[in-house]
């Protein structure tokens, strides 16, 4: 459990050091921040209950996205500030250097494991935020059909 | 103001969205939004990473084409973002005076990130992830270190630079030296951890996720030419750190 908190509040400061690098207004850094944790932690949800790393990336990717998109209403900003800093967590650095670093030792079938990570955190991030936004976007569009207008 | 310089303006607004991080669909939705407030009766903008095209039809009739490169690489600004946003929403809801707006994105444009801001944010998040990654306290301080060197680095050495692929190679290829040393010295630091957290930071990841999004909701072009770049970055990152951890 430990573990888990360590990581939990280590997401927040990864998460709170890039919204500072990009630049996020004081009115929004908290809550651009706290969507590292809270991403972090559907995670680690998703690990305890066994679902496989590609599912959980999209699953979080599209919580984050989620969390984003009420956020940009409520704060009235665009949702690329809140989804960016909350998905960052999810960004494979590790699994990178490792596919690096076992390619470098010659470990073909550990670099190859560790490439598949890779990919499958990156394309699972994208999957998620697109799949999220196009539903919002789609929502959108009916509401405003249904208004009459 | 004529219509020449009213584009011209909608192309200044779009370059800067493009460059603070503003997705290619949000740049191509406010230009063509704007241009309607502003008496367009047919828009017709197309963008991809590296250049906008515009083409409106006003009301005399004539069709106004202009072209603009976009050079800037992506330096996310999200607070520069979010004023262009909400300059264009003020826009297309009732259009200000030409003369305002030229002065309002003047303005916007002439604001930078702190340097406080920067080193700050490289610390945290460098040291942040050492530890996420399974680091100790000092894998993180060690990672904070050379955060302070890298964000040195991409602010004083990267303009020099004639291209990212080069800098990028540099980079990783002093920043894993200097961690390799120190690792080498003291035996409480795993030189792994310092060089992950490290990565994250010049690790195009979100430009990655970014492109790969770009080509799900439609813009190909722009999401293929900007993947294969953070690919070539990546790779010229990998080299650098390969070398020293041979």
């Amino acid at each position: 459990m430990t573990k888990e908190i360590t990581e939990l509040i280590c997401a927040l400061a990864g998460s709170l050091g890039f919204s500072l690098l990009f630049n996020i207004g004081k009115r929004n850094l908290l809550p651009a921040s706290l969507g590292g944790m809270f991403g972090w932690g559907v995670y680690l949800l998703c690990m305890k209950l066994n679902i496989n790393i590609f599912a959980a990336s999209i699953i979080t990717a599209a919580f984050c996205q989620l969390y984003s998109e009420i956020l940009a209403i409520k704060l009235e900003a665009p949702t690329t500030i809140f989804c960016i800093p909350a998905v960052v967590p999810l960004i494979p650095g590790s699994s990178l250097y490792y596919t690096l670093y076992y390619g470098v030792l010659g470990d073909g079938a550990l670099c190859a494991d560790y490439a598949f990570k890779t990919l499958k955190f990156t394309f699972g991030i994208a999957v998620g935020i697109s799949f999220v936004s196009a539903a919002v976007l789609i929502f959108k569009k009916l509401r405003r059909s249904g208004n009459g207008n | 103001m004529n219509y020449r310089e009213l584009m011209n303006l909608f192309l200044d607004f779009g370059e800067a969205m493009m460059s603070a991080g503003g997705e290619i669909s949000r740049t191509e939705d406010s230009i063509a939004r704007m241009g309607m407030a502003y008496g367009a009766i047919k828009t017709n903008v197309f963008a991809i990473t590296s250049s906008i095209v515009v083409t409106m039809t006003f009301k005399d009739g004539v069709q106004h084409t202009q072209t603009r490169r976009v050079l800037t690489s992506s330096s996310t600004d999200f607070q520069k973002l979010e004023a262009l946003n909400s300059l264009s929403r003020k826009c297309s809801e009732k259009a200000i005076p030409a003369n305002e707006l030229k002065k309002e994105i003047e303005e916007i444009n002439r604001k930078s990130v702190g340097n406080f801001n920067l080193y700050l944010g490289s610390i945290l998040a460098a040291g942040g992830f050492a530890m996420f990654f399974g680091g100790n306290v000092f894998d993180a301080v060690f990672a904070a270190i050379f955060a302070v060197l890298i964000c040195f680095m991409q602010q004083k050495v990267a303009p020099v630079f004639p291209n990212k692929v080069l800098f990028y190679f540099v980079c990783a290829l002093i920043t894993g030296f200097g961690i390799r040393f120190f690792a080498d010295f003291i035996p409480l630091l795993n030189s792994d951890k310092i060089i992950i957290g490290d990565i994250m930071l010049l690790i195009p990841g979100i430009a990655i996720t970014n492109a790969v999004r770009n080509m799900l909701i439609g813009d190909t072009i722009s999401g293929v030419t900007r993947l294969a770049e953070c690919l070539i970055w990546a790779g010229a990152l990998a080299c650098g750190f390969m070398i020293t951890i041979m």
